[in-house]
């Protein structure tokens, strides 16, 4: 189920927010994260790293709600990017 | 009635204090104010219980009846929204960030570079490192939304 409790436009990472989970965001719906880059060519190098990193962290925490979730597997995230 | 967090939308909070159409500005000092009532009730020696009781479910009825409301830390702004002919009642919920807080990082400027457009191609290990950034800052997001 997607979560609904926060506007997910406030974020610009290409990333929808689901109940207990993340996915990611189609690229053609990535609006507010394209502009951070030079060009077309960045914007997808730098869609496939999170999607790589999203894909390489398959353990998705326990928290005490779903931003607390969504804190500590960015947090993950963090650390896979850079691999 | 539904409450939005706002957190750190300054702007929002500054359109909105200027807005005509704010009906009512709802503070933290309210909830010192109750806090210094409820120390002078409980330390006083010249009450009994049941006395005390009453005072602390009277202070508690005229604060509703002012309208008052006890959030800690918090600002809460009630604005009325006209669409066309509907009127939308929002209201806003700000969070107040403390300087020493994990939360105040979000506004250093060095957590925020990652925002600016590169002017030339980058390369793969400046991108994950913006990545990085990204991703940090809204970790640190996700835990202010709590």
């Amino acid at each position: 189920m997607k979560a609904d409790f926060f506007s997910p436009k406030q974020v610009v990472l290409p990333v929808k927010y689901f109940r207990h989970g993340v996915g990611m965001r189609e690229k053609d719906m990535a609006d507010n994260f394209k502009p951070l880059f030079f060009n077309n060519d960045d914007f997808d190098k730098a869609y496939r790293f999170i999607e790589q990193a999203l894909k390489s962290e398959k353990r998705y925490p326990n928290g005490k709600d779903f931003t607390d979730e969504y804190a500590k597997y960015f947090v993950q995230l963090e650390k896979a990017v850079l691999k | 009635m539904r409450h939005v967090p706002v957190f750190m939308k300054i702007v929002t909070c500054r359109l909105s204090l200027n807005n005509k159409q704010l009906r009512k500005v709802e503070y933290a000092g309210s909830a010192n104010a109750y806090k210094f009532l409820l120390t002078i009730v409980f330390n006083s020696t010249a009450y009994s219980v049941t006395i005390k009781t009453f005072l602390i479910w009277a202070m508690y009825f005229v604060l509703r009846l002012l309208k008052i409301k006890i959030v800690k830390n918090n600002m809460l702004i009630g604005e009325k929204m006209m669409l066309g002919p509907m009127s939308i009642e929002l209201n806003w919920q700000l969070v107040k960030i403390h300087t020493d807080s994990p939360a105040a990082l979000l506004y250093v400027p060095e957590n925020n570079l990652w925002r600016i457009k590169p002017s030339q191609a980058e390369s793969d290990e400046n991108m994950k490192k913006r990545l990085f950034s990204m991703l940090h800052y809204h970790a640190i997001y996700f835990r202010l939304y709590r």
